[in-house]
């Protein structure tokens, strides 16, 4: 317990134990190190998230088009990504019919990246991928967040087993 | 984006999106700050330079008349801008054959571009990819209906919710996404043979209006947007 009541939830395939889950900007070789590319795009986001909060007209229109841009591609988001609803988390766990994984995480809403939040404040254009709640945890998923508890689902109705604890 | 798109029509958002995040067009977009949208001409230029782009990016690559697999550019060279602008390769030149054969190949082509060893740059081409043909299917191409199925076909689940969403605006029906949830394999399947039967243009043709409302909407911005 991280004695945070915030929580969001993740949809995956596989589960360990010791699994680290990490962001795809880390799992992608853009022929630089990962980890400085992804320390790059988390100062570059947190530069735009506060000058639009300073109220810069410019940067908010770069802010709405690199979070439609983190969501539409695979490997440049420097956060793990997760959702606020549990339907969002389970039907990517459950994709393709096959059972899956939904972690439920724990901590700190200040030190995630809240996609939706982010577009409700500043009337952001978000498409289709609003509806996916999207809440993105820097770099890999450790403090000051915790996965509380890990469920498997199955497809066609079959009911949740928890894994974890 | 250079325009704010909340409680406008759902269709300018897309074309914003596509417009503002293609490099081709900052130029104009700049200049489109100074434009009034009655006037005779700016929709035209706009026009114009998407129906370039649009088949600039959807043309396929003749391999027969280039001897190192590259595009042969028929009539003139491509200009240094356009060269720098497009340092990464096309989507197309990914693929071999036409939107039609990889729709009728729905079994195999399933989800071609999301697996995790993919080069990342054929990632952010298929998202460009994307937004030209957002443009080309709001200027009525057929053509670019079946481009997005092709996207919607072999793209990351992400990209499919994008472009089902964006198909439901454009040519209506259900979207299956009322729910809060991604969209299933058979929803996916689904739209790809609707897409695949797809054959009417005229009702797509919302490109002149849009362009119009994107002038507007500039206008209403101020001086401080870049």
């Amino acid at each position: 317990m991280t004695g945070f009541s915030f929580r969001v939830y993740r949809g995956q395939k596989s589960w360990f134990g010791q699994m680290t889950v990490s962001a795809p900007s880390l799992r992608t070789n853009f022929g630089h190190d990962p980890g400085i590319l992804t320390e790059q795009l988390l100062l570059m986001l947190g530069g735009l998230v506060s000058r639009t909060r300073s109220g810069e007209v410019g940067a908010r229109g770069f802010l709405e088009n690199k979070l439609l841009y983190l969501q539409q591609t695979r490997h440049e988001s420097p956060f793990v990504s997760c959702s606020h609803e549990w339907s969002i988390a389970q039907s990517f766990a459950l994709y393709g019919n096959t059972p899956g994984y939904v972690l439920t995480i724990s901590g700190d809403p200040a030190s995630g990246f809240d996609f939706e939040e982010l577009r409700n404040s500043y009337s952001l254009f978000g498409d289709t991928v609003s509806h996916l709640k999207e809440f993105g945890v820097p770099r890999r998923l450790g403090s000051p967040f915790v996965v509380e508890c890990v469920d498997l689902v199955a497809p066609f109705g079959q009911p949740a087993v928890r894994v974890k604890p | 984006m250079r325009i704010d798109t909340s409680g406008r029509d759902p269709l300018l958002g897309y074309f914003a999106w596509a417009f503002d995040n293609l490099p081709e067009f900052d130029g104009l977009a700049n200049l489109l700050k100074f434009a009034d949208s009655e006037a005779i001409g700016y929709a035209g230029y706009v026009r114009d330079a998407i129906l370039r782009v649009y088949f600039d990016e959807t043309v396929l690559a003749d391999r027969s008349l280039s001897p190192d697999g590259r595009r042969a550019y028929l009539g003139q060279p491509p200009s240094l801008s356009l060269t720098l602008a497009r340092s990464t390769t096309r989507y197309v030149d990914f693929l071999a054959i036409s939107p039609y054969d990889y729709l009728g190949e729905a079994e195999t082509q399933f989800g071609a571009d999301d697996v995790d060893a993919n080069d990342p740059r054929l990632d952010s081409t298929a998202y460009r990819f994307m937004l030209v043909n957002f443009l080309g299917a709001l200027d009525g191409y057929v053509d670019a209906v079946s481009w997005l199925g092709v996207l919607l076909l072999r793209g990351n689940l992400n990209r499919r919710l994008t472009i089902i969403g964006f198909l439901v605006t454009l040519i209506g029906g259900e979207s299956d996404l009322a729910e809060p949830t991604i969209p299933s394999t058979e929803v996916v399947l689904e739209w790809v043979n609707r897409v695949r039967l797809f054959r009417e243009g005229p009702n797509l043709a919302h490109l002149e209006r849009l362009i119009r409302a994107y002038i507007d909407a500039t206008g209403s911005v101020g001086d401080e947007q870049r």
